[in-house]
Order: C-alpha cells, then sequence, then structure tokens
C-alpha cells in the first residue's frame, strides 16, 4: 500500500519527464520572463510558477503542441497577472512598459530553440579581460553601473554603454554558436 | 536623437536605477516604435542569459532543484482532493442529483480555500541540505527532529545540535544560510528577511537586496543590515564575529547603538563592552601555525586545571536525539579555531595535526574539523579517526599525528580535501561509552608548499 506522502509509479515518471523539461526549457524561460520587464529579483520565481502551472496542468497539454510555447503562455499570463495586484506587491519594473512588452511578446511566433548555459559561458570566456571583469562584477557580484564607475576609474555612463555593447556581442556570439548544442545547463 | 536617448535610457534601465520621469520618457519611446521593443527585449534577454551565467546562487542545478522542490504535493490540497475524488466516485442516487449544484459550489469552495492557502502559505525558506543533528520547532511549538532536504519552512527555530550537524536554508529568490556545529538560528515570518542567531555560526550568501529593504540578522549583541553580501556570523551570547567576504554589511552594536559599516574583506567585533571603539578591521593574513589556548579556545566540553599551562578540555556528553534509529550518546570536546583574536588558519597538503590528550579505556577517537573557502562561507565537515587500544590513563598521555591528507570528508559534495580551506573549530570525541576523553593540546602546523626540483 502507498504511504501517505509516497510517490506512486506513474507520479514518478511524471515528475521524472517534468525535470527534464525544466532542465531544458529553464534557461530561455527565464530570459523571456525577463523580456517582459519583470523585476530581476523575482524573475526565478515567476518562471518556477510557471512550470508549476504546467506541472499541474499536466493533464491538459497536447503533447502534439509546442512545450516550449505552453509554457511562455502560461509565463506571459503570470506576469498579467500582477498588473492586477497592488502596486507593492508587483513583481515587475514598471506596468506600462510591462503591458507593452507583454502585447510585443505576444506576437512572436516561435519560441527561441532551448539554451544550454555552457553556450552563454563559452561566449563569456571569449571577451577580452577587462570586459570579463566588468560582466562579472556586474552580473555575478550585482554592482550597479555608478559602483562599476568608481571600481574600475571610469564614468557611469561609459560602464553602461560598455555593458549594452558586450550584451550585443554575446548575443552574436550564442545565437551563431547555440545550435546543436543541448540544453543541460 | 529619440535612438540615442532611448538607448541611454535603456542601458540606465538595466545597470543602473530611472527617476519616475525617465521610466515616462523609455515607455513613450518604446511606444513609438515596435523596433524599440525587439531591442529592449533582446538586452533584456541576454542580460538574463548573463545573470544565470555568472552568479552561482542562480545557475541551473539550483534552479531545476528549487523547482522541483515546488512540486512536491502539499498535504492540506492532497487531502481536500482526496475527499473530493471519493466523492466523486461515490454512486449517484436521483436524490443528490438535486445537490449536484451545491456539491459543485462546495467543490470550488475547497479548490479555492486550497488555493488560497498555497498560494498566501507559500514556504519562508526551504531547506536545502541537511547532516546531523538538527531540529525544527515551528511556530506552533512543535519539534520536528526527522527533517530532509526539501522540507519548506515557515517561521520558527533551527537548531543544529552536534559537531558534525549542519543545515543549508534556502530563501525562494536566492538568498542561503549554512548553519554548522552548535547553532540556533529563528526564523523571522514576516515582511522582512529577518533571521536571530542566538548561538553558533552562520553564513549566508545574500544576492542584492530590494532597494530599502536589507535582509536584518540579529544576534544578542548586534545588529545586521544586509544588502548583497557573502558573510560569516559567529556569536556566543556576549559577542558577535562579523566577517565580510563580499559586499558591505552596517553593524549596530546593541549595548551602546553605535554603528560601523564592515566592507569585504573586513571584520568587526561587537562585544557588550561599550567602552571599547566599534570599528572595522581588516581580516588579518592567513596564520599557518596554530596552538590551541584553553579556557580561551573552549566551544564545548569541561575545562579543568590540568597538567599543561592552559589545563586541559574533558569531552562532555551531548545526547544526539536526531539520531536514527535511536538517540546517540557522544562525548565531545570542541575547540574554537576562528575567534575574534585568531588570524585565519589555512591547511595545506603538508600540514599536520598533532593532538595531546589520555583516555581512561581503550576507544576509538574521532577527531574532525570544520571548514571555510577562503574568504567564503562554509565549505564542508572533514574526519580522521584512531583506535587507542591500551588504556593509557592521565598519566600515560596519547600523542597523535594527523596529517592533513589523511581527513576525508563528511559528504561526498565538500571538496575531498581540506587542504586549501580555513580552519573554523575541530573536535575530539568518542561514542557511547564516557571513555574519559581529554584533550591537553592540538597543534597545527602547516609548512609552505615547496616544489621539489630532485623530484622533476
Amino acid at each position: 500500500m502507498q504511504e501517505p506522502g509516497e510517490m506512486s509509479a506513474s507520479d514518478a515518471k511524471k515528475r521524472a519527464e517534468f525535470e527534464l523539461l525544466v532542465v531544458e526549457h529553464h534557461v530561455q524561460l527565464r530570459a523571456f520572463v525577463r523580456s517582459m520587464a519583470v523585476d530581476p529579483d523575482w524573475v526565478d520565481d515567476i518562471a518556477q510558477e510557471a512550470f508549476l502551472t504546467a506541472y499541474r496542468a499536466w493533464a491538459s497539454f497536447d503533447s502534439s503542441r509546442d512545450f516550449g510555447k505552453w509554457l511562455r503562455g502560461i509565463a506571459a499570463n503570470i506576469v498579467r497577472n500582477e498588473l492586477r495586484k497592488d502596486a507593492r506587491r508587483q513583481r515587475i519594473l514598471h506596468t506600462e512598459l510591462v503591458e507593452l512588452m507583454i502585447e510585443h511578446q505576444t506576437k512572436e511566433e516561435e519560441p527561441p530553440e532551448p539554451l544550454a548555459l555552457k553556450v552563454v559561458r563559452r561566449c563569456l570566456g571569449k571577451l577580452p579581460r577587462e570586459s570579463r571583469e566588468l560582466v562579472r562584477a556586474r552580473y555575478g557580484d550585482g554592482h550597479s553601473a555608478p559602483e562599476l564607475a568608481t571600481r574600475f576609474g571610469l564614468s557611469a555612463n561609459t560602464v553602461r554603454q560598455r555593458l549594452a555593447r558586450i550584451r550585443l556581442q554575446i548575443r552574436q556570439c550564442v545565437e551563431s554558436g547555440a545550435m546543436g548544442v543541448t540544453a543541460n545547463g | 536623437m529619440g535612438d540615442r536617448r532611448f538607448e541611454d535610457l535603456m542601458a540606465g534601465m538595466l545597470d543602473d536605477e530611472l527617476t519616475p520621469e525617465e521610466w515616462v520618457e523609455l515607455v513613450q519611446l518604446v511606444r513609438e516604435a515596435p523596433e524599440r521593443q525587439r531591442q529592449l527585449q533582446a538586452h533584456l534577454e541576454t542580460a538574463e542569459w548573463i545573470a544565470q551565467a555568472e552568479n552561482e546562487l542562480r545557475d541551473s542545478p539550483r534552479f531545476v532543484a528549487a523547482t522541483l522542490s515546488r512540486t512536491e504535493q502539499d498535504p492540506f490540497v492532497a487531502g481536500v482532493k482526496a475527499r473530493l475524488d471519493e466523492t466523486a466516485s461515490m454512486p449517484r442516487r436521483p436524490w443528490r442529483r438535486r445537490l449536484k449544484v451545491a456539491s459543485v459550489a462546495i467543490a470550488a469552495l475547497f479548490l479555492a480555500l486550497a488555493f488560497w492557502l498555497t498560494w498566501f502559505q507559500q514556504p519562508l525558506v526551504r531547506i536545502i541540505e541537511l547532516n546531523g543533528s538538527v531540529q525544527w520547532m515551528g511556530d506552533g511549538g512543535h519539534l520536528e527532529t526527522d527533517l530532509k532536504p526539501g522540507r519548506a519552512l515557515g517561521g520558527g527555530t533551527l537548531e543544529s545540535l552536534s559537531v558534525d550537524s549542519w543545515a543549508v536554508l534556502e530563501y525562494r529568490e536566492g538568498t542561503t544560510i549554512t548553519v554548522a556545529g552548535s547553532s540556533k538560528l529563528t526564523v523571522v515570518d514576516g515582511p522582512t528577511k529577518e533571521v536571530r542567531l542566538g548561538h553558533g555560526r552562520l553564513s549566508a550568501s545574500v544576492p542584492p537586496q530590494p532597494t530599502g529593504k536589507p535582509m536584518l540578522v540579529h544576534t544578542p549583541t548586534a545588529d545586521l543590515e544586509i544588502l548583497g553580501t557573502q558573510l560569516n556570523v559567529e556569536t556566543d551570547g556576549s559577542m558577535t564575529l562579523v566577517n565580510v567576504n563580499e559586499g558591505r554589511v552596517r553593524v549596530t552594536r546593541l549595548v551602546d547603538g553605535s554603528v560601523v559599516e564592515v566592507p569585504a574583506d573586513y571584520q568587526a567585533v561587537a562585544t557588550v563592552d561599550r567602552h571599547t571603539e566599534l570599528r572595522a578591521s581588516q581580516r588579518p593574513d592567513h596564520a599557518r601555525v596554530w596552538r590551541s589556548e584553553f579556557p580561551r579556545d573552549v566551544q564545548y566540553g569541561q575545562w579543568q586545571p590540568g597538567p599543561g599551562d592552559g589545563g586541559e578540555l574533558r569531552a562532555a556528553p551531548l545526547l544526539l536525539t536526531c539520531w536514527r534509529p535511536k538517540p546517540l550518546l557522544i562525548y565531545v570536546a570542541t575547540a574554537n579555531v576562528a575567534g575574534k583574536n585568531s588570524p585565519p588558519l589555512l591547511l595545506n597538503a603538508n600540514g599536520r595535526f598533532r593532538v595531546r590528550g589520555s583516555l581512561d579505556s581503550p576507544a576509538e577517537v574521532v577527531f574532525g574539523l570544520t571548514m571555510h573557502n577562503p574568504r567564503g562561507g562554509f565549505a564542508g565537515k572533514y574526519v580522521a579517526s584512531k583506535k587507542f587500544e591500551a588504556a593509557r590513563g592521565k598519566d600515560e598521555p596519547f600523542d597523535w599525528e594527523l596529517p592533513v591528507r589523511t581527513f576525508k570528508p563528511l559528504e561526498g559534495t565538500f571538496p575531498a580535501s581540506p587542504a586549501g580551506l580555513e580552519l573554523v573549530d575541530c573536535w575530539c570525541l568518542t561514542v557511547r561509552e564516557n571513555h574519559g576523553l581529554t584533550v591537553r593540546s592540538i597543534d597545527l602546523q602547516c609548512k609552505e608548499e615547496t616544489i621539489n626540483h630532485e623530484d622533476k
């Protein structure tokens, strides 16, 4: 007999399949959530909610459809719901910007291919040393542009411009190298 | 002009802060041209990829584990669902049809209640790693000793009871707190992220916190405000030692309200003495030699005057009630190494411990180490052991040499060797019986690692 809290074989199978999908889709789903102007501190939370909603609604998912697209639809709905919340409890950066970005995102036809973080890391590894340090301080340590300006002896504006250029370089590199790499993180 | 201004505002949004007027301007520029939406989307997505790749608190394994841990069935929801399934499978009788609408309404009410409860009772923290004797007392005062990784917790008190125990808690946004050894941590359920360290040690990795909402750590002698950092805190009730490895922490000494900002690589000690200045001082360089000094370094055990200069430390009983299948009694003596007066000790592969002490009867003695990453948080626990066959008594003390190489990690996830890590404390113990284990001194020598050219 199954003990309370013990998983049945079908539950275990469902969970194992679900784990593979989380591994495959989480990088791009989190990027999608962020791209709707969600507060960066809440991106993971909202992405997890999207996965959980998908997990609970598993039975209603038509397996002939694209799982990534379904997941993005769920995430967009969660972010849409944020707009109805009291401003203090919203997990987004700016209401009107989120409205615009959701509208834009839902017009997108196909979701991108799953992405592995190792592709991103490989591209980061190709950056010159100073750019690499700047990226690490910004994204690894969480320093803002004015803090980095003091640390690197630059103006805050220069730091922001350099980070913007680096993002473009990384995007170009990822888009040219992501093909054929499995999304195992 | 529009695009240049748009790029400036977009960069400001991504790497700085925008004023309310700048937000309005950015939204207007985005609204004007769909191409700008695509540009903004690309920068936001790429920033997110990089953040995931660079911030170890957000890497793939951690995110996947956290997501899976949230799929665990909530017992309340499972209970309600089971009742509803039961009701649905009952044979229908004609008179019941009249109640169909009412049943559906009740079911909807149950589901709404379940949803409300799961939504608003989302856990504050989860246990993501656990070892040894760790217990939890929730708000209702119920004591739980059978904790497992993945367990969701609300407000309450976590106690790590033994020298070889530790637990790692994780908040939903990624903050992790590790308590190790004998430590008591209360997680406060409230609008701010807040914990109280009653005694013992914690290591915290705190990602940047929302502006104006620092994480708060309270100890018996100090209040700490943390905006995003890696730090280690230790308190014994009369003093609090704060070591900051990354970021910046504001420390308020409770006895007089004096405040100091502690930057990375600095430390501060907040005691109950109002006459000394509360200040941040640079962490001293690593030492490679250490000798215990009792009673200064006593962390657990009974100090007593004895033959050595500083007396001796006798192992004291400790009942591990969380041990399965039944509680385990150990006799343990623990020496604090990384105290407020000591420089951090970095072990290397050439290092050797020398433990002098005595036993009243033959026993296996376990010698263990608690390690931190250099200028970082909790790294692991390591042990070595030896059987002392002859009962020697106090007149014939033992002299035990332990090369650093002989220590093994207590958990497979820890680095294979303590070499290269900072020593926090060390302990000696015997299991079940009192063999009169007494420690007179512990010495550590770590010679510089040199390359022997003749071996090449």
